[in-house]
């Protein structure tokens, strides 16, 4: 995604490039100190790189659909059913 | 569902799959919800592939293959699911959101307004841009495990964390979520 002297001038364009490669920690310690010295002088660049943290933490945080206990039994019984030699369904639920 | 064929299992077998079903089945819930957009086709998905976890016991014996190994069946039995009744389309804004938590009824109001707009946003992407965010953000996985779940390399996973992120941002911003 960078060209033959990235560290020379990192664009806005180039920037939003980067983004999930910084935030992988996939960039060149070169390339990455020149996209931190351009977020720290970037307004806009450094919004975007917020934002996107944002929206990590939100899909984190509310991303997923938590099952409840009935619903793991009664999933755990419909595979066990399939099963031969398998008891009956048992509780699934860790220390509650 | 039902095979209607009982798979023969030995004891052994039998509580290794109740132990890999107790500490993943959320993660393979949310995986193959989030591709067919349906519970009972979900809760058909986690069946799928928790009996075939039974058949293949013998390349489940690396600990650390188990997740992407559990989460790449639910993915492609989930994509079976959709492309079988493609004449059936599901309305993704309809999808029931989790059941959300907090300290107070208030917290607990907002947490499902800001589930119901993250699953509108997740609903509104490509499937592929869709399932490498839920995989990488939701579900936390490290990118080479994006990778392998989805079957495509290191590089295309990122492009599509990438691409599915910003289009969350664009779709979310401005609703007062962050």
């Amino acid at each position: 995604m960078v060209g033959d002297d990235p560290t020379a001038a990192i664009t806005c364009e180039l920037m939003a490039e980067m983004l999930t490669d910084l935030m992988e920690g996939d960039l060149p310690a070169e390339i990455e100190a020149a996209a931190l010295d351009h977020l720290a002088s970037c307004r806009a660049c450094e919004t975007v790189l917020a934002d996107t943290r944002a929206v990590q933490k939100l899909a984190r945080d509310h991303g997923r659909i938590e099952l409840d206990p009935d619903d793991r039994d009664r999933m755990l019984g419909a595979i066990l059913a399939e099963v031969d030699g398998a008891p009956g369904p048992t509780r699934t639920t860790e220390a509650e | 569902m039902t095979t209607g064929m009982a798979i023969r299992v030995e004891p052994a077998a039998l509580r290794l799959v109740e132990e890999l079903f107790v500490i993943h089945v959320d993660a393979v819930f949310n995986v193959a919800y989030r591709v067919v957009w349906s519970r009972p086709d979900a809760e058909d998905v986690v069946q799928a592939t928790f009996i075939k976890a039974f058949t293949r016991l013998d390349q489940l014996k690396d600990r650390d293959r188990i997740r992407p190994w559990l989460l790449q069946v639910a993915y492609r039995e989930a994509i079976t699911v959709i492309r079988r009744r493609r004449d059936v389309p599901v309305d993704p804004a309809e999808f029931p959101e989790r059941r959300a938590t907090g300290p107070g009824p208030d917290d607990v109001a907002v947490a499902a307004d800001v589930a119901s707009a993250l699953g509108r946003a997740l609903a509104s992407l490509s499937e592929g841009e869709r399932m490498a965010v839920v995989l990488r953000d939701v579900e936390q996985l490290p990118m080479r495990e994006v990778a392998t779940v989805m079957g495509i390399g290191r590089s295309a996973a990122k492009m599509r964390v990438h691409r599915g992120r910003q289009a969350l941002r664009s779709r979310l911003e401005g609703q007062d979520l962050w």
